[in-house]
C-alpha cells in the first residue's frame, strides 16, 4: 500500500514534469510523428493491408462455415450415417421379430393336430392361438407405416391370411 | 500529444468490422496504419520489416475480432493493438536474430545523410520562414539526439510521439506500472536535454 502510494506520487511528480515542457513535447511530436518518417508512410500500404485482409473481414460469416471445415462436415455425415444405420438395424430387428412370431404361430398350428391333448385343452389351445393371431393382425393394421413399408405389410397380411386358412383347416380336421 | 482518432468512433468501428463491415475495417486500417508503421520503422529501422509487421498486426487483429471471445472492448483498444504490434516485432526480430539498426535515411542531393527532415505543411498562420528554419533545425537535432539514446529510452519516446499513446496507454502496452513508465519517460527526456545541451555547447 505504501509502495503504491509512493509510485502514485512518483507518477504524479513525473507527469507534472512532462507537462511543464510543452515546447519539447511539441518538438518531439514533429520529430517522431509518422509524417516525419524518412520517405513517409507508403501511400498504398493501407490499401494493400485492406486487400490482404478483405476476405477475412467480408468472408467472416462464410468463415463460420469454413471453420466447420471438412473434418466437421465428415463428423456430421458420420453421425447421420450412424443414425440411419441404427434405424435400419431397428427396422430389421422388427422384421425379424415379426418373422419369428409368424414362424412360432405356424409351428404351433402345425403341431396342433399331433398334440396329445384332451378336447377341452385343445379348445383352450385353439382359443389362445386364435386370440394371438387376432392380436397380431390388429398390431399389423395399426402399425406405424413409417417403419413398415407397404409391401412388407402386404406380405405380413398374406402370411396372416394363410395362418387363418391353416387354423381353419386344423379346426376342421379336428371335428 | 495526441494522435488518437477523434473522427472515428473506435468501439463502433470495431463492432461493425467484427460483423464483417468492410468499410469500417478500411477506416480502422487507414486510421492506424501510419502510427503502427511509424512505430515499427522507428523500432526496427527496416522499411520492409516495418511494412510486414504492420500488415501482420492487422491480420492478427482481424483474426482476433472474428473470434469474439478474444477481444473485449473496454476502451483499451489502442494499448491492445500496439501491444500486438510490439510483441509481433519483438518475436520477429528474435526469430531473425536481427538487431535494431538505424534507419537507412538515404542521401540528400548534397551527399549528406538525410536525417528525416520534417517538411512542415504550408499554413497561412505559420511563423515566418526564419523561425521555420530554426524549428526544422531543432527537430533535426532532436532526431539525431534520439538516435543516440538507448533502445529502452527510444521505445518510450516512440510509443508516445510516433504511436501517439498517453503514458497510461504506454503502461498498458508495455504491461508496466504507470510510475515506472513515467520515470522512464522522464529519464529519457533528461538524457535528451543533456545531449541537446552538449551539442549546442559544441556548436558554440
Amino acid at each position: 500500500m505504501k509502495q503504491e502510494m509512493h509510485n502514485d506520487a512518483m507518477a504524479r511528480d513525473a507527469h507534472e514534469q512532462f507537462e511543464t515542457d510543452p515546447k519539447l513535447d511539441t518538438l518531439l511530436d514533429d520529430a517522431l510523428a509518422p509524417k516525419s518518417l524518412p520517405g513517409g508512410v507508403p501511400g498504398d500500404l493501407a490499401d494493400r493491408i485492406v486487400s490482404a485482409t478483405a476476405d477475412r473481414v467480408m468472408g467472416r460469416h462464410h468463415g463460420v462455415l469454413a471453420r466447420i471445415g471438412p473434418a466437421r462436415i465428415r463428423a456430421v455425415a458420420a453421425a447421420v450415417i450412424f443414425a440411419a444405420s441404427v434405424g435400419i438395424i431397428v427396422t430389421l430387428a422388427s422384421i425379424a421379430h415379426d418373422v419369428s412370431n409368424m414362424h412360432s404361430l405356424n409351428q404351433r398350428i402345425a403341431q396342433l393336430p399331433q398334440a396329445p391333448l384332451a378336447a377341452d385343452d385343445l379348445d383352450v389351445e385353439i382359443a389362445m392361438l386364435s386370440a394371438e393371431i387376432e392380436q397380431y393382425s390388429n398390431e399389423l393394421w395399426t402399425a406405424d407405416t413409417s417403419t413398415h413399408d407397404n409391401n412388407l405389410i402386404d406380405d405380413e397380411m398374406n402370411e396372416l391370411d394363410e395362418l387363418f386358412d391353416d387354423f381353419d383347416s386344423s379346426e376342421l380336421s379336428l371335428f | 500529444m495526441a494522435l488518437s482518432c477523434p473522427d472515428h468512433n473506435i468501439p463502433q468501428l470495431l463492432k461493425l468490422a467484427s460483423d464483417g463491415d468492410a468499410g469500417a475495417w478500411r477506416q480502422l486500417v487507414e486510421a492506424y496504419t501510419p502510427r503502427i508503421y511509424g512505430l515499427m520503422l522507428r523500432q526496427c529501422g527496416d522499411r520492409e520489416l516495418a511494412e510486414e509487421m504492420t500488415q501482420q498486426t492487422f491480420v492478427k487483429l482481424v483474426s482476433l475480432l472474428s473470434d469474439h471471445g478474444r477481444y473485449d472492448e473496454q476502451g483499451k483498444f489502442e494499448p491492445w493493438l500496439f501491444r500486438i504490434a510490439m510483441n509481433g516485432l519483438r518475436d520477429e526480430m528474435r526469430r531473425r536474430k536481427r538487431q535494431a539498426r538505424p534507419v537507412d535515411f538515404g542521401d540528400t542531393e548534397d551527399g549528406q545523410p538525410d536525417r528525416g527532415r520534417v517538411t512542415l505543411p504550408a499554413d497561412p498562420d505559420a511563423p515566418d520562414p526564419l523561425e521555420q528554419v530554426s524549428r526544422a533545425e531543432q527537430v533535426e537535432q532532436l532526431q539525431i539526439a534520439i538516435a543516440q539514446m538507448s533502445e529502452a529510452d527510444q521505445q518510450v519516446l516512440h510509443l508516445r510521439h510516433t504511436a501517439g499513446l498517453s503514458f497510461a496507454q504506454i503502461a498498458e502496452t508495455l504491461d508496466q506500472p504507470l510510475g515506472t513508465v513515467l520515470a522512464r519517460g522522464h529519464r529519457a527526456l533528461a538524457k535528451l536535454r543533456k545531449i541537446m545541451t552538449e551539442r549546442t555547447t559544441e556548436n558554440e
